[in-house]
């Protein structure tokens, strides 16, 4: 038995969200059409989050364990963080990437499906659940939305365009998301003392999310005293973000990771 | 840019950065085979952890306040000095991230130059130094004299330093006892499971009764030859509810019946409490072709015999073990003063004890919920308050860079 009706969910919000892109895009100067669009975007987080909500009462336990689960709540972040950036902003090239991505994140879960499993470790079994996961993913979200920005300024722009805005969007994003990672990672700690006895043991999937924290720790120290060429410095915002997916999902295939106490997908 | 500048001379950048690690890497692996991979571990225990701490606190200190014009200390406080110990400290992050890491003492190149252990090696602890003398300078350049603009960089700054000294020089005098209770019975000792040394503790530890709480069991399909799961990456492992219907590879399964704590008698089964008794279930399977077949499904337990059902000459339906929900020791302490104090120990909330935080552990797996043996643990952790002042002021400067975002540069 397969999560609830994923599909049938996921696939209206997606639907929804790219009808909408495209109506933003052929009609940029019709207000009535902007608007409406802009609450069928929302339309789709709610959607998505109402969906969330009820695997949540299903399950009978916070839908935070799996991958695929993790994937769910990337989803709504995304799209949600994409969506505010671009109502304050007003990029619309950063919404589409937003929403584009969540969309993959969902579509991943439509084929690869979970199992329903409504099973919980006693190790997760703490008030630290919830907030650690939330925190982590909301910081890898904002951090992901912040290399798209990278991607945008590493791809020539027109000449006269400027590019202040997008570095101050960037830099922005990444201290969000830092400042997250950040709670997520001392969160962690705190529950590993509880749980298993030390804050810190060097478990694989620790030594992971620790190389995330310092590749990020790096760009901010670089931004902050410009010697390098910008280029290189959009260059190491990509890599951050490509360490963050081996913490996220790569850490399960490394032969590195054979002990890790961090497995609970399986 | 530094381009034109010669190395060494005032305003050291990345190229001293690059050498200097570079160097105090290749210092650390030459030390650490020429030790033959022993490491620092045995360098870094009490009191020695203390005399190191002391001497590199002295030489922050010396560095700052009798020397801060001197090129090294500048330089120590200066963004370069940070990217590089901070990317010398990835690169052992990154070592850890990618070869197996072990206590066990190993043979092979990789074991002689620290690689199998970087969190005890030299290499490893030569980066720690840098980062922390490079991190210590930047705490005192805004403490003395205090910069008020830049207290949340301040404050995650030294919340950072305070974790890495408490880690790393504090880590040597953390102490795991582990210890072995029965039901009913009193114990005086504890085991230490890196050395196997056994100690005598200050108090006893008397288990009055040892809880398991199960989730329901999972049935899955094997395959009659080779024995093995045909899990589907979980898709064909589903729980069993009171009575549901589903389809796993080509067979209906219904559960008509489901007894949490089951005993067989004839040919049926029937719910019993006592020792053993086991979960089982009554199935009925639809095959492609219609017809049906019922039968009773049990995981046994270490005095029951399991029953699986052969579907056809390919696989075969089981049910799986039930995966622990909780697991909670209720203890009795009993110190030397004859105070007696109650306890329940249960994964995730350890009780703290003289000087211990107690920790439920595990107890024995082949008796399930019939367990009365509960495994625990004592942790020892001087440090750890440290730890805890530093996460907080990190988790301050946090909260106060959500606050003040990035800066707009031109």
């Amino acid at each position: 038995m397969e999560w609830i009706s994923f599909p049938n969910y996921a696939i209206v919000t997606i639907t929804i969200w790219v009808v909408s892109l495209f109506l933003k895009g052929i009609f940029p100067n019709n207000k009535a059409v902007l608007k409406t669009a802009d609450i069928i975007i929302i339309g789709g987080i709610i959607l998505l989050g109402y969906y969330i909500i009820q695997l949540w009462v299903l399950l009978e336990r916070p839908p935070m364990r799996t991958l695929g689960e993790t994937r769910l709540w990337y989803s709504l972040f995304l799209s949600a963080i994409g969506f505010t950036f671009f109502l304050r902003w007003r990029y619309y090239w950063f919404l589409v990437l937003s929403i584009l991505f969540a969309s993959m994140f969902l579509l991943m879960n439509i084929i690869s499906p979970e199992n329903f499993n409504k099973t919980l470790m006693p190790a997760l079994l703490s008030p630290w659940f919830v907030p650690h996961v939330i925190v982590y993913i909301f910081a890898y979200s904002t951090l992901g939305a912040s290399s798209l920005v990278a991607l945008k300024l590493l791809i020539p722009l027109k000449k006269s365009e400027s590019t202040i805005e997008f570095e101050y969007l960037a830099d922005n994003l990444v201290y969000i998301g830092f400042a997250f990672l950040t709670m997520g990672l001392l969160f962690g700690a705190l529950w590993a003392k509880e749980a298993w006895g030390h804050y810190w043991t060097w478990d694989p999937k620790e030594t992971w999310a620790f190389l995330t924290w310092s590749v990020y720790l790096i760009y901010i120290h670089l931004r902050s005293k410009n010697v390098f060429s910008k280029r290189t410095t959009y260059w190491v915002l990509l890599l951050a973000f490509i360490v963050l997916l081996v913490c996220w999902f790569g850490v399960n295939y490394l032969p590195s990771a054979a002990n890790s106490i961090h497995t609970y997908s399986s | 840019m530094a381009g034109r500048r010669k190395i060494w001379t005032a305003n050291w950048a990345y190229k001293e950065g690059l050498i200097i690690g570079v160097g105090l890497f290749i210092t650390g692996i030459s030390l650490e085979y020429f030790t033959m991979g022993r490491g620092v571990k045995s360098l870094m225990e009490f009191p020695f952890n203390i005399y190191f701490l002391v001497g590199l606190l002295i030489l922050t200190l010396l560095l700052w306040f009798t020397a801060r014009k001197i090129a090294i200390t500048q330089w120590l406080g200066s963004v370069p000095a940070a990217v590089s110990s901070i990317s010398l400290f990835l690169i052992m992050g990154l070592i850890m991230g990618l070869n197996m890491q072990t206590d066990q003492v190993q043979s092979g190149f990789l074991h002689f130059i620290g690689f199998t252990h970087i969190s005890t090696s030299w290499p490893y602890m030569f980066s720690v130094l840098f980062l922390l003398l490079s991190l210590g300078i930047t705490c005192l350049k805004n403490i003395f004299p205090l910069n008020k603009s830049k207290l949340g960089f301040t404050v995650s700054h030294l919340g950072l330093f305070v974790v890495l000294i408490s880690a790393n020089f504090g880590g040597s005098q953390l102490v795991r006892l582990e210890m072995e209770l029965q039901e009913n019975r009193i114990t005086t000792y504890a085991t230490n499971k890196s050395d196997n040394q056994v100690y005598n503790l200050p108090f006893a530890v008397k288990l009055n009764d040892f809880i398991l709480d199960e989730y329901n069991p999972k049935l899955t399909i094997v395959n009659n030859i080779s024995g093995e799961m045909i899990h589907g990456n979980g898709k064909n492992i589903i729980t069993i509810d009171s009575s549901i219907k589903f389809k796993i590879l080509k067979y209906k399964i219904e559960i008509l019946n489901y007894i949490e704590s089951a005993v067989k008698a004839g040919d049926k089964y029937y719910f019993n409490n006592e020792p053993g008794a086991c979960p089982a279930a009554h199935v009925n399977v639809t095959f492609e072709d219609g017809h049906q077949i019922q039968a009773w499904l049990s995981c046994g337990s270490y005095n029951r015999q399991f029953e699986s059902l052969k579907l056809d000459s390919q696989n075969s339906l089981v049910m799986l073990f039930p995966e622990p929900k909780l697991f909670v020791s209720e203890i009795q302490l009993f110190n030397k003063k004859g105070d007696i104090t109650n306890a329940k120990l249960e994964v995730n909330k350890p009780f703290d004890y003289d000087q211990f935080k107690i920790y439920q552990l595990s107890y024995d797996s082949n008796l399930g919920k019939w367990s009365d043996t509960s495994v625990i643990e004592l942790i020892y952790d001087p440090w750890l308050p440290y730890v805890y002042i530093g996460i907080f002021l990190m988790i301050i400067g946090a909260i106060y860079m959500l606050f003040t975002g990035a800066v707009k540069k031109k």
